[in-house]
């Protein structure tokens, strides 16, 4: 678990134009150079972060080095912005990564496709060994556990996806939802965008310039109109996005009213976007009218963020079980190795005296020999069980001073 | 009182089962207001319902060869007959729409008629009632019928709620748990079209078999038990007809089905506790 290295910059110690500058070329080129420096290296790199996980190797320091070598600006001033951690803090930074709690926005849903990306991009390159294994699928499953145990990716947090959401709140699922686009900008895009994620494929845009309608119209498969056929679209909508600008407001509670009348009262969820609001607010008093303006999308996503803030030590605790787990799982595996050395060691040295025992007592029947080597074999293995079990179930310092002290791992401990 | 009940309960299986419903019921029931409240997720009442659904099921199989009779000759046999019906198709419900909310928010109604049920449980030794095969059908219509209106009524009051937090507070934690409008829309209308052939059939087997019993009371057909059942029945017509007709939809239709349930209970409540010509068979 010590050997674990983490070398890296994020949105919480680097600024922007410094992690723009973190690109690597070659990929394969760069982690065989890393593993001159390590046993094992992966490369994570997204638009918040750059970081270089590794096994192994003498001293963490050189790959804080090396990543130094590749950012433009002095050391000294590299230095403090770039996080060096290793051991437990090391795999732990990765599981909070991977969960997205060390993301910008606590609890999207991006990182662990992009975590998994890197993983199998250091597979390709030849980067990854058994022990980096081990933690990048330590870490997929906490991600995936934190996600289904905790709600802290539940809510939105956009005003888009919100608006998204209440929409699914009215109607269930939004496959065969109507949709009714009020504006040609970058917000009922963004509103589009996250509708066509939920399923929505019928979509109508109403704008001023019928040019800018058809634009956009065009990247989403949908209908374009001009302002004037607000109303002829609007008994055939379920949902209405209005993010136009105007003085007063394009869509009056009385054309809802009247689109409720042909629709037979099947709800319409009216999100108001723009600022000011483009939908008459005495729509609120309408029975199946759920209207929501910007104010009420941004108590939706404060309440998101808020709930998932509290979610947090869940997902801390999670982490930390996590993060015992992967301890044990390399304590074993080093404890195994450790193991079989101490055991052949100690079995050289005793196949050794036997050998010159027989020498001297050539007179020994088959029998006889046969039974001297059970016998030591078993004073072996019975004055080994007491270490092999600490280093088995001890906790690491212990297993430390058991190791030296038998020589186990060093190869010293053969008598020769 | 008390103390036959404390003894019936020790010593009779059915009495031990239908206190083994009303305690997991009760578990479900409190479990199930923390999870309504927003204090906890919606895990645990599920498996709390199905145990319950469990012991009903075990209790109707011990009235039935045990007693030989179907579990519609006591007050307490159909209260358990209406719980087990109604906690089978919330499970059903719950498992289709996946929102615990609908399971955490039946817990309380199914506690209160496990108690209901312990409550109405005769003395040791009374013998069960004499039955005409035409009360038979009339009661286990009825059941049926009742069932169908109280997930009805049930789902229009979750629907009122859900359009209140949607269009005052739509960013309070109860709301991401609960199931879709159009769900609980579609759910109240195909519950009260199952109730509502149901209790009209009833309510035709009970007139017939009136009609024919000679102890029947002069003007029985003024009795409040059968004005309350058709007057809900008459709402839930309305229902159907305001659906099909105008178009109703949403808030007045759940508006609707609770007030026909309303009806319906006072219907039941005057034939079970109130002296009424429906009440002149049933112990």
């Amino acid at each position: 678990m010590k050997r674990y290295v983490l070398v890296g910059l994020s949105h919480k110690t680097a600024p922007l134009d410094l992690r723009e500058k973190c690109r690597i070329e070659d990929p394969v080129e760069a982690i065989r150079e890393l593993r001159e420096l390590a046993d094992e290296a992966a490369f994570l790199i997204t638009c918040n972060r750059f970081e270089i996980y590794a096994h192994g190797g003498k001293d963490p320091e050189r790959v804080r080095e090396w990543l130094v070598a590749r950012l433009p600006g002095s050391s000294a001033e590299l230095r403090p912005l770039i996080y060096l951690r290793t051991g437990r803090n090391a795999c732990k930074h990765l599981f909070f990564v991977t969960a997205s709690l060390d993301s910008l926005v606590v609890g999207e849903t991006q990182i662990r496709g992009q975590v998994k990306q890197a993983y199998l991009a250091a597979i390709g390159a030849g980067g990854t060994g058994p022990m980096l294994h081990k933690l990048f699928q330590a870490a997929l499953r906490v991600s995936k556990q934190v996600s289904e145990q905790t709600g802290v990716g539940r809510g939105n947090v956009s005003v888009a996806g919100a608006a998204a959401d209440l929409a699914e709140r009215v109607f269930g699922g939004l496959d065969e939802g109507r949709v009714l686009v009020v504006g040609a900008g970058e917000t009922a895009e963004l509103v589009m965008f996250h509708l066509q994620a939920r399923g929505v494929a019928h979509f109508r845009i109403a704008n001023r310039s019928l040019e800018h309608a058809a634009d956009l119209a065009k990247r989403f498969g949908a209908e374009a109109g001009p302002l004037e056929s607000l109303e002829t679209y609007l008994p055939d909508s379920d949902v209405v996005v209005a993010a136009a600008g105007a003085e007063k407001p394009l869509i009056s509670a009385g054309a809802l009213k009247r689109a409720l009348r042909k629709r037979r009262g099947r709800p319409i969820v009216a999100i108001d976007i723009a600022v000011p609001r483009c939908i008459d607010d005495r729509a609120d008093r309408l029975d199946n009218v759920y209207r929501y303006d910007m104010e009420a999308l941004s108590a939706v996503t404060e309440d998101a963020l808020r709930h998932r803030r509290k979610e947090f030590i869940q997902c801390c605790t999670l982490v930390d079980a996590a993060a015992l787990r992967l301890a044990a799982e390399t304590r074993a595996r080093e404890a195994g190795a450790w193991i079989t050395e101490l055991r052949e060691a100690y079995q050289e040295v005793a196949a050794a005296e036997l050998e010159q025992l027989e020498r001297h007592l050539p007179d020994l029947d088959e029998e006889g020999r046969h039974r001297v080597r059970r016998t030591v074999y078993r004073i072996i293995r019975k004055l080994l069980h007491p270490p092999v079990t600490a280093l088995r179930e001890g906790r690491p310092e212990e297993a430390e001073v058991i190791r030296r002290a038998f020589r186990a791992g060093t190869r010293r401990g053969r008598g020769r | 009182m008390a103390k036959l009940l404390a003894a019936w309960i020790v010593t009779d299986v059915e009495g031990g089962l239908l206190l083994t419903t009303l305690s997991v019921f009760t578990a479900a029931a409190l479990l199930g207001l923390r999870v309504i409240a927003g204090k906890r997720r919606g895990r645990p009442v599920r498996p709390l319902l199905t145990i319950g659904a469990f012991a009903l099921t075990a209790l109707l199989g011990a009235i039935i060869f045990g007693e030989g009779h179907p579990p519609i000759y006591r007050r307490y046999e159909t209260v358990v007959l209406a719980a087990w019906v109604v906690v089978m198709g919330v499970l059903v419900v719950d498992r289709r729409a996946r929102r615990p909310i609908l399971s955490s928010a039946s817990a309380p109604s199914l506690a209160l008629l496990s108690l209901f049920a312990i409550l109405l449980v005769p003395a040791p030794g009374a013998a069960a009632p004499d039955m005409r095969p035409g009360t038979i059908v009339h009661i286990v219509l009825a059941v049926l019928g009742f069932v169908g209106f109280t997930v009805a009524a049930g789902t229009g009051v979750l629907y009122l709620w859900e359009i209140r937090i949607l269009k005052r507070n739509p960013s309070v934690a109860v709301a991401r748990r609960m199931p879709p409008l159009e769900q609980l829309d579609r759910l109240n209308f195909f519950a009260a079209g199952f109730g509502f052939p149901f209790l009209a059939l009833s309510v035709l087997a009970g007139w017939i078999f009136l009609a024919t019993t000679p102890e029947r009371a002069t003007g029985w057909w003024l009795d409040p038990t059968v004005l309350a059942t058709v007057a809900g029945l008459l709402v839930y017509g309305l229902l159907f007809l305001a659906r099909a007709c105008l178009g109703w939809y949403g808030r007045r239709i759940a508006w609707l089905s609770v007030i026909g349930f309303f009806l319906a209970v006072v219907g039941f409540v005057v034939a079970r506790f109130c002296p009424s010509p429906n009440a002149i068979h049933i112990t």
